[in-house]
């Protein structure tokens, strides 16, 4: 079911964004924010960038393994979701389980992401967030059914045009040898047991990994471990490998929580969000995305 | 005997749509005609073999797969060139103002902003059915490649509509197969998109029922009552084509937004902001 005009009110303001947000990010901190969504979901942006962020209802700790993991006839794990969280927003090397400094960027990076100006993240313009980015919004994945059986995932985010369709290849193929550079670059996928793995390169340098300003180069590949560690909880184990940014690979842990089923959000599914109907953040405020590491 | 009939329904169907113009893999419908053959949304003649004509394949559960390919085509260019020959689109004056007024401003088609053209549109480029695999297909999506890369939600689980409805540039979708053909019905809309470059509108009242059959392995016809009383005097039925696209072709990614020359880049003003 979709809400009521009332009922949506709630979700319709945690898509817009206006000035008296900036009490509501001063009400919400970040720490107590992220502790409600999971202590790993995105958190409000900071600073100059004030996101309306009331988060998506999410399956509760103690309601988390309260049913079995559903599988598919053929016994592989759904993973469908939806989920919220799971990846980076603000900062990825926190909500990545690391410490602060801990992400081994090279010093021209490093220089770079304290140089960049919040407001000028490519996000901000609608434009897609990119690997392995995740918004306040619920997320999922589409398990394409074929009578080939599973031949492409699809991940599917709320904000249809920053968030877009991603695909990941089921089929078996390798991944081109001079792929085109893209903002979801080449994924193939493989199941190791129950975790769904997915491998990819060819990705453009113009997205970044979080409001901070994290920035990777055209050699970015990335290795997503998806685990349904019970029927509420789905691991994201990432491995970053970018040698133009990043001094040796390394591996950030998220968690993502299985949307809850609330009527005043949308019922459990994913609701319409085109970032591009009224963005107020980007050209109508004047601003102008920022471009990749090569144009540093 | 079964094939002899879905090729000789695939005939009555399909030399109609020929005779409009409308062949299937064509894109938008109604398009020119190069010396190859239809020329393409940059400008190429293109030349494609014909599309197979065996049967539709079949998911597990003996459901018509929709989804094993990429499909071009099967919404309009042109809403009026979807009718049966000799109708015209049944517009109500102010409809029939309002298509005039925007033929004078082609730019306010918010398609060129990047926004999404909503139901039954098409663009040039390719789309796909995928149904979602879980235990029960409970949802299909229509993934485009363009004008955005996004998606269209279709709840397949029997559900009803619900009583009051957000409008959105897709609405509210419910789906059910009757025999071979899949049934969407939508309610739910905005009144923003344009059904075609023409500027063909419709109301927030706009009900539309699509009805997808894919009569051969290569031909998926869209047949799509418009029933908007905000804007027409009476219900009407279209029909379009899409063709299947060559087996290996997947959706490329296509970002609208990231580097659009038309819109402000253009110097044009944004419809929404007048």
């Amino acid at each position: 079911m979709y809400p009521t005009r009332a009922e949506a009110l709630g979700r319709f303001m945690k898509k817009g964004m206006c000035l008296f947000t900036l009490t509501l990010v001063v009400m919400l901190s970040p720490t107590a924010e992220s502790q409600q969504v999971g202590g790993v979901a995105p958190g409000p942006a900071v600073g100059e960038v004030p996101f309306i962020f009331l988060p998506s209802p999410t399956v509760a700790d103690a309601d988390a393994a309260r049913q079995p993991i559903p599988r598919l006839p053929d016994g592989t794990v759904d993973l469908t979701g939806p989920w919220v969280g799971g990846g980076s927003n603000v900062d990825i090397e926190l909500e990545g389980g690391l410490k602060a400094g801990e992400l081994p960027l090279l010093p021209w990076a490093r220089e770079l992401r304290a140089k960049r100006n919040k407001a000028e993240e490519p996000y901000t313009a609608c434009l897609p967030m990119g690997v392995p980015r995740v918004n306040p919004y619920p997320w999922k994945f589409a398990m394409s059914y074929t009578p080939k059986g599973l031949t492409h995932i699809y991940l599917l985010h709320e904000t249809g045009d920053a968030g877009a369709h991603r695909v990941i290849y089921m089929d078996g193929r390798a991944h081109p040898a001079d792929p085109i550079p893209t903002w979801w670059g080449h994924s193939i996928g493989r199941w190791e047991e129950d975790t769904l793995v997915v491998d990819t390169v060819g990705y453009n340098d113009k997205f970044w990994f979080d409001s901070r300003g994290t920035p990777h180069t055209e050699q970015l590949h990335t290795v997503e471990r998806y685990t349904r560690v019970n029927w509420g909880r789905l691991r994201h184990v990432f491995l970053l490998d970018d040698p133009g940014a990043f001094s040796r690979p390394v591996t950030l842990n998220f968690m993502a929580r299985l949307l809850r089923s609330d009527l005043k959000t949308g019922g459990g599914e994913l609701m319409e969000f085109i970032c591009l109907e009224d963005n107020q953040y980007g050209a109508a405020a004047g601003i102008r995305p920022g471009t990749g590491t090569s144009n540093k | 005997m079964r094939t002899l009939l879905v090729m000789i329904v695939a005939s009555v169907i399909a030399i109609p749509l020929f005779a409009q113009g409308l062949v299937s893999g064509q894109g938008g419908g109604g398009e020119q005609t190069g010396v190859l053959g239809p020329v393409n949304a940059l400008g190429q003649d293109i030349r494609r073999p014909p599309p197979p004509t065996d049967p539709p394949p079949r998911l597990p559960d003996g459901t018509i797969d929709l989804g094993d390919g990429l499909w071009i085509g099967g919404g309009p260019g042109d809403m009026a060139s979807g009718l049966p020959p000799g109708e015209l689109l049944p517009l109500l004056p102010w409809a029939k103002a309002l298509m005039e007024d925007r033929e004078r401003r082609p730019s306010d088609d918010p398609y060129y902003w990047c926004l999404p053209m909503g139901v039954p549109r098409v663009t040039p480029y390719p789309w796909r059915f995928v149904q979602n695999y879980t235990i029960k297909p409970t949802h299909m999506f229509i993934l485009h490649e363009a004008i955005i890369h996004t998606y269209r939600q279709i709840f397949m689980d029997g559900r009803k509509h619900p009583a009051e409805l957000d409008p959105t540039w897709f609405g509210h979708s419910i789906g059910a197969w009757e025999k071979d053909t899949l049934v969407i019905d939508t309610v739910g809309y905005n009144d923003k998109f344009w059904f075609d470059r023409k500027g063909t509108p419709h109301t927030e009242q706009l009900h539309t029922i699509e009805r997808w059959t894919r009569i051969n392995r290569g031909t998926l016809v869209n047949a799509i009552t418009i029933d908007d009383p905000g804007a027409y005097s009476k219900p009407f039925t279209v029909t379009f084509n899409a063709r299947l696209a060559p087996p290996g072709d997947e959706l490329m990614e296509n970002f609208c937004q990231e580097n659009n020359q038309f819109g402000i880049a253009g110097g044009h003003t944004h419809p929404f902001a007048r």
